[in-house]
């Protein structure tokens, strides 16, 4: 799978769990740049994650995947250790 | 009192004193208490856990049912048991995903040599009003909870003359950084440890915690606990705090609290 691939994925993520459907996102977006971005809704945001690519987060990707950048790589990694 | 009983009570006796003050619903079940604030994001925790029962099944199926139910809150508070993994694959096979992991860490007077109880500190203070009770929330909401969801009623209610103490540090007149002890007998807790994010990196965080702890130490306390978060716990070690044990922290993903 591909980072693009997996960017227009996560975008299509992001839109849901916001309720934003024309949300663009970007690799450097952060939660300082989305209001809704808390730390429950960034629980939320991985857990849909986790469905749509059937990967499993441990705690320390949850808690450092803290951009848009850090969620793809960290879904690439894991989708290419499965 | 053994380090890991003092780290787990001093939390219990922190949501007991929040519930009570703040008239708030607290239930003392047999395997497990529980405190609701359905104003408010916090506080709202199953904890006081029965840590025998966590790995087996049909405990936890009947906690996410009753979550489920709205009886008890969504979100859990627990010393981990000994198979941590069975312990978090059951709740993860009933919704409850674990969303944070805290280090119980202690420090006693006797390990506090650098504490300076004199030391005067001009851009720390104790919070005794209500602009400096706003100034001390806002850092809290944006810095721990990211968003409004500390509300001051409850917080002027517990700090008024009880065992809580609220610091505030301002950096160019700007409140940036927080601390808060909860003294319980000769046991102090540290909590809501909190640094504005763009002013982290610049010791406002040690400063706060080493204010808190030279105050605590000045009264009767001879043991101070706290509950460190993966960021702040190398923070926590430098100043002299040693770890005892972990917490788990979990949250039926997507249940609100009210």
């Amino acid at each position: 799978m591909k980072e693009e691939e997996i960017l227009k994925s996560v975008q299509e993520i992001f839109r849901k769990t916001f309720d934003k459907p024309d949300l663009i996102i970007t690799y450097s977006m952060s939660p300082r740049d989305l209001k809704k971005w808390d730390s429950l809704n960034h629980v939320i945001l991985i857990s849909e994650i986790e469905k749509v690519f059937g990967v499993r987060f441990e705690l320390q990707d949850m808690l450092e995947s803290r951009s848009v950048g850090d969620i793809c790589k960290t879904v690439l990694r894991l989708k290419n250790s499965a | 009192m053994d380090f890991i009983s003092a780290i787990e009570s001093n939390l219990h006796q922190f949501y007991e004193y929040a519930a009570t003050r703040g008239d708030l619903e607290l239930v003392n079940e047999r395997d497990f208490s529980w405190v609701r604030n359905r104003r408010s994001a916090w506080p709202n925790w199953i904890f006081r856990l029965n840590r025998d029962l966590l790995t087996q099944e049909e405990f936890i199926k009947s906690l996410a049912d009753r979550i489920i139910n709205k009886d008890i809150p969504p979100f859990l508070v627990t010393l981990e048991p000994d198979n941590t993994e069975r312990f978090y694959s059951l709740a993860l096979k009933y919704g409850l995903k674990q969303i944070n992991r805290w280090t119980g860490m202690a420090i006693s007077r006797d390990e506090c040599f650098q504490a300076s109880d004199n030391q005067f500190h001009p851009e720390i203070i104790e919070v005794r009003n209500t602009d400096n009770l706003n100034d001390w929330i806002k850092v809290v909401n944006a810095s721990l909870f990211n968003s409004t969801t500390l509300e001051a009623e409850i917080v002027e209610k517990l700090y008024r003359g009880g065992p809580l103490k609220l610091y505030l540090g301002y950096e160019n007149k700007y409140p940036v950084s927080t601390s808060m002890s909860f003294e319980f007998d000769s046991l102090a807790g540290l909590y809501m440890i909190a640094t504005m994010e763009s002013h982290r990196g610049k010791g406002m965080g040690t400063l706060l915690t080493r204010y808190a702890i030279d105050r605590c130490f000045q009264n009767k306390t001879e043991l101070i606990i706290l509950h460190a978060s993966a960021m702040g716990e190398g923070m926590y070690r430098k100043i002299g705090f040693k770890e005892y044990c972990k917490f788990g922290i979990l949250w039926m993903v997507g249940r609100s609290y009210r």
